[in-house]
């Protein structure tokens, strides 16, 4: 190995699988810094899936804790790191949802908080908020086994044999499950982009008026 | 390339994945045919468009620091509780060994003063001390020959052990054992941590012990007990049936 080989991994530091050797001696740096780099994909997935931010604290909390308790079940030829926490997430999002289901329409919720927001906002700013929030309540209508894949594959940017081991099903099923669910976004942002159009159209001929 | 084909293949081109570059080609080439798959692309690239978008806009999104300062304290907790318990597991481990120790010692120590008690009986009985002012070699065989012959019974030398309390077998087969026969070499005189040890040797070796030898059985083995000084060198010889 030659010295600039070496300064490129230790400038890298180490991996994620050293780091949970190392949490399994008990080294509570590690875990932080597996905390650090990991916590905000765990968190996101969560707060997409049930498009609810307490609801994504308290699985990202959940999920560390079992890396935590349970590091030793982690199996670096399965895969990677990030793909075990994402299982874990998966998991406690999919039992808090079915326990929680009755109670809260998730995209209510998003509409309500963001409407306040939306209203300060600057005028230009408003039309790309308004896409940002149409895409997150399309993306949170799908069904779960539509939301998943595409929080994963395209939110998340995880391969779709990753993907495939997450969700413990062929890679074959992510990708027809992925086609279908872009079949669904699309239709359903095709409004509400003809609509931003529109708005743009209506805009560009106030300002020619 | 037909539209089905080509809306299979319409999600991976919007997405710029790696695909086969003869069915990218044919497949755009597709949607400059057909008005539908042209529309269906155009939807698909927008879609990307407004998922990468999305995905920029929650990059910065982050779980409260409640979370970790939660998970912080539980990793805290978990390690006292880790500690406490190894440590406990060391001092039940450390008094196991201590135990295990003690208990070998006595045993040990028990053996052998049991031994050096029933050697001593052993020696007592077949043996006595020869004067000291004998000096010669010659004498003194005959002297222990003498006192061999007196002390020793043609008893089996097992039972005789038995019967002073050695943990020998009391239910073996009778055995015959001729007298102790000095060795030519070495001191007569016994110590009191003398041993018996039984050996096994060639028939023939009874021949230069002046026995008679049946040389048709020649090959086969004779048990014997081999007397040894506390120095470890033999004293004398007796051939057991």
């Amino acid at each position: 190995m030659t010295a600039a080989m070496k300064l490129v991994m230790n400038a890298s530091g180490p991996t994620d699988t050293e780091l949970i050797r190392r949490l399994l001696d008990g080294d509570k740096e590690a875990f932080a810094e597996l905390y650090r780099r990991r916590h905000g994909n765990i968190y996101r997935f969560a707060l997409h899936m049930t498009g609810r931010p307490e609801m994504a604290d308290d699985v990202a909390q959940e999920t560390f804790m079992v890396l935590m308790n349970k590091s030793a079940a982690y199996d670096e030829t399965k895969g990677a790191v990030n793909s075990f926490l994402l299982g874990i997430a998966r998991n406690q999002v999919l039992s808090r949802l079915r326990q929680e289901r009755p109670t809260v329409p998730v995209d209510e919720h998003y509409e309500e908080v963001d409407r306040s927001a939306l209203m300060r906002t600057h005028l230009s700013s408003f039309a790309k908020k308004e896409k940002i929030n149409a895409v997150r309540k399309a993306i949170l209508s799908l069904p779960e086994h539509y939301r998943e894949v595409v929080i994963l594959c395209e939110l998340q940017e995880v391969s779709y044999a990753e993907t495939a081991h997450i969700l413990n099903c062929a890679v074959g099923t992510v990708r027809s499950r992925l086609h279908r669910a872009r079949a669904i976004l699309a239709e359903k942002l095709e409004p509400a982009r003809d609509e931003s159009s529109t708005s743009d159209a209506l805009r560009s001929t106030r300002c020619f008026a | 390339m037909n539209c089905q084909t080509f809306s299979e293949l319409a999600s991976d081109i919007a997405r710029d994945q790696m695909m086969d570059a003869a069915a990218r080609a044919q497949a755009l080439a597709h949607a400059r045919d057909c008005s539908i798959c042209a529309a269906w692309m155009n939807a698909q690239q927008h879609l990307t468009a407004d998922l990468r978008e999305f995905v920029s806009a929650s990059r910065d999104q982050t779980a409260s620091t409640v979370v970790w300062e939660n998970l912080s304290a539980a990793f805290d907790t978990r390690a006292v509780s880790y500690i406490t318990t190894s440590r406990r597991r060391r001092i039940y481990a450390a008094g196991a060994i201590a135990a295990m120790l003690i208990l070998t010692f006595a045993v040990v120590g028990l053996v052998r003063q049991r031994q050096s008690t029933n050697v001593k009986g052993s020696i007592a009985a077949t043996f006595t001390r020869l004067p000291p002012s004998q000096t010669n070699s010659e004498s003194r065989e005959k002297n222990i020959i003498i006192e061999v012959k007196k002390k020793a019974q043609v008893t089996p030398h097992r039972h005789s052990v038995a019967r002073q309390g050695l943990t020998l077998e009391v239910n073996q087969p009778k055995e015959i054992a001729t007298d102790f026969i000095p060795l030519t070499y070495g001191d007569t005189e016994v110590g009191s941590d003398a041993q018996v040890v039984r050996v096994e040797l060639p028939r023939s070796a009874m021949a230069s012990f002046g026995l008679p030898v049946n040389m048709d059985r020649a090959d086969q083995r004779v048990k014997a007990d081999v007397l040894l000084g506390a120095d470890g060198l033999a004293r004398a010889i007796r051939f057991v049936q």
